[in-house]
This record gives C-alpha cells, structure tokens and sequence, in this order.
C-alpha cells in the first residue's frame, strides 16, 4: 500500500492490540455524574438550571452568549445535586454540575432519515452547535465554529481524521469499523457546511480493516477519498495531515482555514451525524480504557462526566497499576484524582504499571539534536528548552515557540531525558504574558 | 648603534604624536554628563532591581537629573538612599514607604498533603502548569522556590518548602511578587498593624482541612471575637482590616489552626 506522510515524528510502540478488537460498549451511567460547565476551548457555560431542579436525558443545562463556546446538556434524568468546583481532567478543578440520576429508562434517540441536500449550510451550524458538539481528538474546539468559515476564506476540502496516532487508544478505530455510515454521514454534512467539495479519509496503515471498509463503502462516491497514511506520530495533528494529504503547508500562527481545509476527527463527524439524524446532542461518547495495569481493556460508550473512578471499577484495576493518565500517552494528562469525570475531549483512559513509568533522572543536553530531527513543526527544541530554563521569555518568539503543537515527541526522544515539551508549554505561557502585556 | 636610535625616535615620534592627537580628540569630542549621575550611581544599591520601573540604576539616576523620576524612585534602596540622592540634587525627599513582601502561606512541607508524585520541570511556574504538580492545595506555595531564585538581596530562603523572608534584607522590589504563580506573596508596609492571614485558600472548610492543617477554614471565630470589627470571611478566607486593628491580638489566638499570625 503506497502511503503519505510527513517529515519527522516517531514511532513508539503501537500498544493498541489490547483493546483494538473489543467491541464498543454501552455502559449504564454511575448513580452521580459530575458534568463540567467547561469542556471545551472558549467561554465556560453558564449553568442553565438550579440546585434540585429535575433535568431530562438530553436538557440544555448549560450555554453562553460567546461565539467561541459550546452548550452542555446532561447525560442522563435525574436531579441537580449541586453546582460547585469539582476535579476537572484538565483543569484540575472547575464549575461543574453535579447530577443524580434516576435510574429511569435511558432515551431512545429515534433516527429519521435525512437528505442533506434539503438542509442549508446555517440549518447544519445550528444543529452542531444545539449539540454541543466540540472536538473529540482531544482539544475539543466547538465544531459550529470550526464549520463557520469567514467569508473571505474559501473552504475547498474537508479531511476526517482516522489517524488515531496516539498509542494505546483505539476508539477511533472502532468508531470507524462500526458506525462508518455515521462517519460519512458527518463528513458529508460538513462538507456541505462549509461548501467544500472533496473529502478525505485519513487513516494510519496499521488499520487495514478500517482502511478496506471505509474505502468499501465510499467506492460509488466521487468527491470522497480514503487516505492511507504511514503509521507514525503525531499524523494525527491536523497540520501534519494536511500536509501528508494535500501537500499544504499551514502558515506559521495561522489555521487549516487559511489553507483552505477544515479537519475534524471521525468521533466528531458521528456526533455531528446523530446531531443531524437523532437531534441527539452530545452526551456520549466512545472511551478506550487500556494499559497494562487494566484487567480487562475496552472501549466503552460513556455518557460525559461518569467519574474515571466507575469506568475503572468495571473494567477492573490492577494492583501494580501507577499512574492514570486521561487521552493517550504522548498528549494525555495525568490524572491525581479518580473523581476526575470524562469529558467531551477524554479519548481514552490510560492505566500504567510501576514498571512502564520511567523515573530516569534529567542530564546534560548533549546537542545530539535528534528533537530537532523528530519536531514535526520544524523547530529548534533544544534551543526553546534552554532559553526557557535561562528566562529569556523575549526571545523565544524568534524560534517561534507558539507554532509548537506540544506533540511531546523532543520530550520521547531525548537521550538525556530533559523534559523539552513540558520546559516549551511553560515558556509559551510566559510568553503570552510578556506579549500581551506589550 | 643606529638602529637603536632609529627605533627610539620613530617609536617616542609615534607616541608624541597620538597623544596630540588623543589630547585633542578628548577636547573636541567631549561628552558632557551631569556629574550628579554619577553621584547619584554611587548611592543607588546597584542591582539593577526594576523596582522602579526603569531597565537599570544608572538609568533611574539619569532620569532623576532629568527630573523625570522623584527622588524617591528607588524601592529597594528605601528612605536612606532616597534622602541621600535628595541632598545631591537639593530637594525635599518626601517620606518612602518601605514595604517587604509577606508570603500568604503558612503550611511548611510536613503541614500539607500530596495528591500526587510530580516528576518534571522544578519549578512553581512549571508545575503549576500541571495542576499544581504534588501540591493538593490549589492556592498555596508550591515551594520549589522560584521566589527564591528570583531575589536579588539575598533576603529569601526556602525552608521547609516555604519561603522564609529575610526583613532586614528585603526591599520590596517586587521581583517574588512576579514570579509567583499562585500570587501568594503580597507587598505589605505592615502600617498599624502586624497581624495577618497567612493563608490564601477560597477553599471551603472541609476540603481546606483535608489538603492542609495550616489552612484558614473560614469558622469565622476570628469575625465573631473581633471587638473592633476588623476581622471577617469573604470568598472562605479571612481578612483584617488595618484601619480598625487596635493589635489586641484575640484573631490570633482564637484561630483553631494559627492561620493568622503576627509578623515581625
């Protein structure tokens, strides 16, 4: 199979066979769900309902005013318990809902068959957005903004994201071997939200079976193509697909947009289907629980804010297991508490053993410069690393820190074992304040 | 024999002529400064702070000459420098608040829980990035000491993972103040009264007692036995107010977990 790809990246070990061939399941939701007012990039909601108010499968419970925001709407019936800071997977802590449910039947979402034709671009951003549909690789980025190009910038392709290139997790990878008519479905809706007239599928070549049924599936549509890309990360940033797939180059501190090109992840691209189909918003999604210090990998249809604590209790844990990280290995971020719910951007849920962790000690860097080889983006890590360690926060905008993507994989390959990344996502943050301030 | 003469003359010809040239070049080309600068240089501390604003002393002594910055520009340097560099320029001082910085945080290493193992970049402003790395409370000091690091007299140190502050060394520059990233450290001119709060969690009791035994829990005893009214919880933190402290000191003795202290 001839694949594209791009320059530089890695290739850690894929891990995923613990999980790839489970099937998704759905769970019955925990007797609380903590629902966060902010699971996306933008302005936190406002809490649409009260303490002891009842809520229904499906209510808006949360929404703002802001362009860039999303609504959230509860996962389940049952009653508000309280509004209050509760653990946040990547907030730490934040405004959340508190809900009891019921224990009544959970909602038939009745599916209607719909010709997109009849539907105008604005009917489509309306519907994702009363969805509350943000991105589900991880940023979550609302998707009603996304599709909503300016008009000066002319959309011409949509490419979905199969890649999945994070080790261990494999929801994308179920979600496209058995809701695949939703994928296209989605990706057909985007298109026609925001008037592009390709598509593409991209997905690594270590999904065969994804690749065949999806190129299957699309064989009678003309404007729709499935990309094998090579199995390496991170060729699941946007930035790196577009280039591996339309060989464009997304400028420095600019956007898919201003290249043309919108990308959204296959999980998304269901949800916006059963936004459109179901009038469902999103209140599920599809979790790969894995690791070595899991007794039984899944990956489990969880409706948002189930504490991390209820899905590792039904999937079991194992006693060396040490540390919990929410997302994939390279991006995720570790978690310090089990009470820390899913959200709309949680991929997987990542149980690591003792003997996994490395706790090798940081050592000089020895200017061998392979992060400087593996950065997808073209930067200089080394350089970023030890300006930030010497605070030289005015120079970092000349090795254009703020294109870094915080892909990790400096951080992977370093011999000395200096954290690159984690030195690069500080100094961005000190540069922002130093920039800002003017 | 010739060569030698030969030598002496071109080399003491040379010489002669550059320091004609050198002599004249001095005179011509003369930069005039203020000679106060340079005093004014001399009773600055020197460190180059920016305290006050400008990038360095030199800078601010400049700026004084030109009557762009008040005599008493200098933080660091307090009122003794500031009625010296008065002196030299002929006016009134006026008074310098002195203020020194005062961490609100009193929970040493031992009197705070750990929610977790942190390994990565040692330092608060890094680890704060993480949540706040091991540190269970979301308000107070991480203690990896960038403070520390930070100042420039000498007047910080870590113990216990707590920043210690050197009184007679600290100037109240403000350069801790910056680097926090929990915003713990406040200037403080300690006017009327000395007591504080040396905590910042908005937590509520309970969980404020499950992260630290250091931590105000907001009872409100302090509120209640206060006979001056200038104690009270907002937000689950106490404040005092300095206006009506009379320094009886009851806060301080009521509080169940010594979270108001006397400083100095």
């Amino acid at each position: 199979m001839r694949t594209k790809t791009f320059k530089g990246g890695v290739h850690p070990p894929e891990s995923k066979n613990l999980s790839k061939d489970k099937k998704i399941e759905r769970i019955s939701p925990p007797p609380e769900l903590t629902v966060p007012l902010s699971q996306h990039t933008g302005a936190p909601c406002r809490p649409l309902v009260k303490k002891k108010d009842k809520v229904e499968e499906g209510q808006k419970i949360g929404d703002h005013d802001a362009f860039i925001s999303c609504p959230v709407h509860s996962p389940v019936s049952g009653e508000i318990i309280s509004i209050d800071k509760f653990p946040h997977p990547t907030l730490g802590e934040a405004e959340a809902l508190l809900i009891k449910w019921d224990g009544g039947d959970r909602k038939n979402w009745d599916s209607e068959d719909v010709d997109l034709s009849s539907l105008s671009p604005e009917d489509i951003r309306k519907k994702v957005r009363e969805a509350g549909i943000a991105g589900m690789g991880g940023a979550a980025f609302p998707t009603h903004v996304k599709i909503s190009p300016p008009p000066e910038k002319k959309i011409d392709t949509v490419i979905l994201n199969g890649c999945e290139c994070e080790p261990y997790l494999t929801a994308d990878h179920r979600i496209m071997l058995e809701r695949h008519e939703d994928c296209l479905f989605g990706l057909k809706a985007i298109m026609r939200a925001t008037g592009a007239k390709r598509g593409y599928i991209g997905i690594e070549d270590n999904k065969k079976d994804a690749i065949s049924l999806i190129r299957y599936s699309t064989e009678a549509e003309n404007s729709i193509e499935v990309v094998p890309l090579r199995t390496k990360y991170p060729q699941g940033g946007e930035k790196m697909l577009i280039k591996a797939i339309l060989g464009r180059e997304v400028p420095s501190g600019g956007l898919p947009l201003d290249v043309g090109v919108v990308v959204s992840n296959v999980g998304t691209a269901v949800a916006v289907a059963e936004a459109i189909k179901k009038a469902k918003p999103l209140i599920e999604r599809v979790v790969t629980v894995t690791g070595s210090g899991v007794s039984n990998p899944s990956n489990l249809l969880v409706p948002i804010g189930t504490p991390i604590r209820y899905i590792l209790d039904l999937c079991g844990i194992r006693e060396n297991a040490r540390a919990i990280i929410a997302g994939g290995p390279m991006m995720g971020i570790s978690q310090y508490t089990l009470d820390a719910p899913v959200i709309k951007g949680t991929s997987g849920i990542l149980v690591l053993t003792e003997e996994e962790i490395i706790q090798d000690k940081e050592k000089p860097c020895i200017r061998c410069a392979r992060c400087v080889d593996h950065c997808p983006m073209g930067l200089l890590p080394t350089t970023l690393a030890k300006l930030v360690k010497a605070e030289k926060w005015e120079m970092l905008g000349e090795f254009n820190i703020m294109d870094c993507i915080e892909c990790g994989c400096c951080s992977y390959v370093c011999p000395s074992k200096i954290p690159i990344v984690q030195l690069i996502k500080w100094g961005k943050i000190e540069y922002r304040k130093i920039t800002s301030r003017g | 024999m010739s060569s030698i003469l030969i030598a002496t003359i071109s080399m003491g010809g040379l010489a002669a002529f550059f320091a004609v040239m050198l002599s004249i070049v001095h005179e011509r080309f003369k930069v005039e400064e203020d000679p106060r600068v340079e005093e004014i240089l001399s009773c600055l501390p020197g460190v180059n702070c920016g305290a006050c604003g400008f990038a360095s002393c030199r800078s601010l002594a400049e700026a004084i000459v030109k009557g762009e910055a008040a005599v008493n520009s200098c933080v660091a340097g307090g009122s003794s420098v500031a009625e010296k560099i008065s002196r030299i320029m002929g006016v009134e001082s006026g008074s310098v608040k002195k203020k020194v910085a005062f961490v609100r945080c009193g929970a040493t290493l031992s009197e705070r829980s750990k929610k977790a193992t942190y390994q990565g970049v040692n330092t608060c402003r890094a680890a704060n990035i993480l949540m706040g790395a091991d540190t269970a409370c979301l308000y107070g000091c991480l203690g990896f000491g960038d403070c520390e690091e930070a100042c420039l007299f000498d007047a910080i140190k870590m113990v216990e993972g707590l920043p210690r502050i050197d009184l007679s060394r600290c100037t109240g520059c403000g350069r801790c103040v910056e680097v926090c990233p929990r915003g713990i450290i406040v200037l403080d001119s300690f006017e009327n009264t000395n007591y504080r709060v040396k905590c910042s969690s908005l937590d509520r009791g309970k969980k404020a007692r499950q992260v630290c035994t250091k931590s105000c829990i907001a009872c409100r005893r302090c509120e209640k036995s206060c006979p001056y009214e200038a104690c009270w919880v907002e937000d689950n933190l106490a404040h005092i107010d300095p206006r009506n402290c009379q320094l009886c000191g009851i806060c301080s003795m009521v509080c169940p977990t010594g979270a108001i202290v006397k400083v100095g």
